[in-house]
């Protein structure tokens, strides 16, 4: 049962990442682009990562399809409607798909690479846990990774202070 | 739930840290409601001063305390507590409160606000220290970018100048690349031995085979490559010259000194505590590195008329040296690298702290026409930029002297004697540039244009970083032998 689930999302995955990126308008490409974040956010779902299917949803779907239409907006839209579809970038762009695409084989059929066999990856160690992966996530991020999250913490202050000096007219 | 996470001793190894996070966090918000006018930002200037020496009392006085009581990490295991990271510590501190000296009269005259200055100077410090005292990669990067984006906005600081700005989008955007690299580095590395705990990493390398797989080789050598960016290492090292020369001055000094011993201290606990078990493979990329970065380093640098060209060249040469001890891959030539960057924090933040002396119209200037005539116009300046200028080409009787020899001599010990010979001729090189420099000062006419800006904390700053020089050599024990304690944990 599960496997056409995951069969029936990945399909909606690839087809709207695939017209996301052939689609001539923008505010289309944008649309696509959501619909593929949810489907990548069910197949989480599925993998049972509720914690990482909401992060998928609240910030890829959410803040950043937000951001992408703010740029949509901002932008001269009937200039670059017209873009070729093969562009100045197209042979970098294949070669990096090319290298990723080559890593990727790599890993799923040479021998997975020798990855470091992790019992908690099949899941059976975070379902134990009561309450699911979501508590032992937070409970994980506020004791072992104390320190990185605190110092994360200043680290935003610095890039929202940064952001603001540097963007504010002449006082 | 059940208890607090942290105890009394992991916030006691995190002391400096919190003395500098809450200084910036009161000098930033007295900032945004203070007046503002010359005695505000020398008020936020003495605030950050105060700051930065009770984090060294921290440092000095608290960290080793807490060590003799066997406390080896904290937090869990992400902060290591040893004395290689209570030395890098102290040195940022030490850069950072020479580097504050120098900024007083330059901020009013550059009619730039101090609050925000400070804050930045300060949160960069505190992403410094984590990066030389994480045991854990993911504490480790994000001490890195902390350090890296408060960095960043002190580069670009005087919106008015467009080389300021320039340098800042340059070093924002490769260092954002480099950055980029590293982590992909950490994720390769993660993938293959299942931690990112560093002690654990070596472990995990140190089982038979290991050591072989393609994806961790592969690993090891984006994270050298993303190392090399961060010391500015050649051919690597593209953004260093137009972020030192754009920057403003004091920042120049500050990052060409602070940020690349934060970078080497980082690349040397990952190097030879994670990496130990593939020491032969990284010494040889790293030796191809050291001879590049030298060489090159110094011979741009001969072709350059503006100062702060010419320094920033010279900084991307030093790091070369630096890295000469690295690749001894002993215990011998850590302590020489790291006695090395002490050296070097003193000598060159003397002789970028004389460049904000001169001002011709009211404007920052950075030509080598600008020294002509020095000595006739202050001998004490000309002076102590001799001491700086003997000290960065490796004369006697001066500290760069010694860290040279040091560095040459791990070299030698450790089977690279052709690496110290090269390093032997690139001294040589660098000193016919350090000369132009000398002649200007002597044996031109001053120009009437340049005017020199004294101020009391810059002419401490000078009168220090002079002192250190000359008298570093006089009582040197001290400072080899403290050197050599903080590389036991290796």
């Amino acid at each position: 049962m599960e496997i056409y689930a995951f069969y029936a999302i990945a399909a909606v995955v690839l087809s709207s990442a695939v017209l996301m990126v052939t689609s001539r308008h923008l505010v289309h490409s944008v649309v696509y682009m959501v619909i593929s974040f949810v489907a990548v956010g069910a197949l989480f779902i599925l993998l049972e990562a509720e914690f990482v299917a909401a992060v998928q949803i609240l910030v890829y779907a959410g803040g950043i399809v937000v951001l992408f239409l703010f740029v949509v907006m901002l932008v001269n839209v009937s200039e670059t409607y017209q873009v070729e579809f093969l562009h100045r970038q197209w042979l970098p762009a294949t070669v990096l798909s090319m290298i990723l695409a080559a890593q990727i084989g790599f890993l799923l059929w040479g021998n997975a690479g020798g990855l470091a066999a992790d019992p908690s990856a099949s899941g059976s160690v975070l379902r134990a846990v009561e309450g699911g992966n979501t508590e032992t996530m937070g409970m994980t991020l506020y004791t072992d990774y104390l320190l990185p999250f605190e110092v994360a913490s200043v680290l935003l202050l610095v890039a929202m202070i940064g952001a603001i000096y540097l963007s504010r007219k002449r006082v | 739930m059940e208890s607090i996470p942290f105890s009394a001793s992991d916030l006691a190894a995190l002391n400096a840290e919190i003395t500098l996070t809450i200084g910036a966090c009161i000098v930033l918000v007295w900032g945004a409601f203070a007046e503002r006018n010359n005695n505000t930002g020398h008020r936020f200037a003495w605030i950050t001063l105060l700051t930065v020496f009770a984090a060294m009392a921290g440092v000095t006085i608290g960290l080793p305390a807490l060590m003799s009581n066997g406390v080896a990490t904290a937090f869990a295991g992400q902060l290591a507590v040893d004395g290689f990271g209570s030395f890098f510590s102290a040195l940022f501190l030490v850069a950072a409160a020479l580097a504050i000296g120098a900024s007083f009269r330059f901020l009013d005259d550059e009619d730039a606000h101090a609050a925000e200055y400070y804050f930045f100077m300060l949160t960069s410090l505190v992403g410094m220290m984590i990066m030389a005292r994480a045991a854990d990669l993911i504490s480790l990067f994000v001490g890195l970018e902390l350090q890296a984006l408060s960095v960043y906005v002190l580069v670009g600081y005087l919106k008015s100048d467009r080389r300021s700005s320039e340098a800042g989008v340059k070093y924002f955007i490769l260092g954002g690349l480099s950055s980029g690299v590293f982590v992909y580095a950490l994720s390769l590395i993660y993938a293959i031995t299942g931690t990112t705990n560093i002690e654990a990493i070596r472990t995990s390398l140190n089982v038979p085979g290991t050591t072989d797989n393609p994806i961790l080789i592969l690993g090891l050598i984006l994270l050298v490559v993303s190392l090399a960016f961060k010391v500015a290492a050649v051919p690597f090292h593209m953004w260093a010259p137009d972020a030192y020369s754009g920057a403003p001055t004091p920042v120049s000094m500050f990052i060409s000194v602070a940020s690349k011993a934060a970078a080497f201290a980082m690349m040397i606990r990952l190097l030879f505590v994670a990496f130990e078990p593939m020491t032969a493979s990284w010494t040889a990329l790293l030796a191809v590195l050291s001879v590049a970065t030298m060489t090159f380093g110094n011979v741009a640098a001969v072709t350059q008329d503006n100062v702060k060209r010419m320094f920033a060249y010279s900084s991307v040469a030093h790091a070369g040296y630096a890295l000469m001890g690295i690749v001894a891959g002993t215990a011998y030539g850590v302590s020489a690298a790291m006695y090395y960057l002490f050296a070097y924090t003193f000598m060159n933040i003397g002789a970028w702290a004389m460049i904000v002396i001169f001002r011709r119209e009211g404007m920052a200037c950075d030509r080598v026409e600008d020294f002509n005539g020095l000595v006739h116009r202050s001998g004490w300046a000309a002076a102590a930029m001799i001491i700086f200028l003997l000290s960065l080409g490796g004369i006697p009787p001066t500290i760069g002297f010694l860290g040279k020899w040091y560095v040459f001599g791990a070299a030698v010990e450790a089977g690279y004697g052709w690496l110290a010979v090269v390093g032997a001729i690139n001294a040589a090189i660098s000193i016919f540039y350090y000369l132009r420099l000398v002649k200007a000062m002597f044996v031109a006419d001053a120009d009437s244009d340049v005017t020199l800006v004294h101020s009391m904390p810059l002419n401490v700053t000078l009168a220090l970083s002079a002192v250190i020089t000359i008298l570093g050599v006089i009582w040197a024990t001290p400072f080899i032998e403290w050197v050599q304690s903080a590389t036991l944990p290796f």
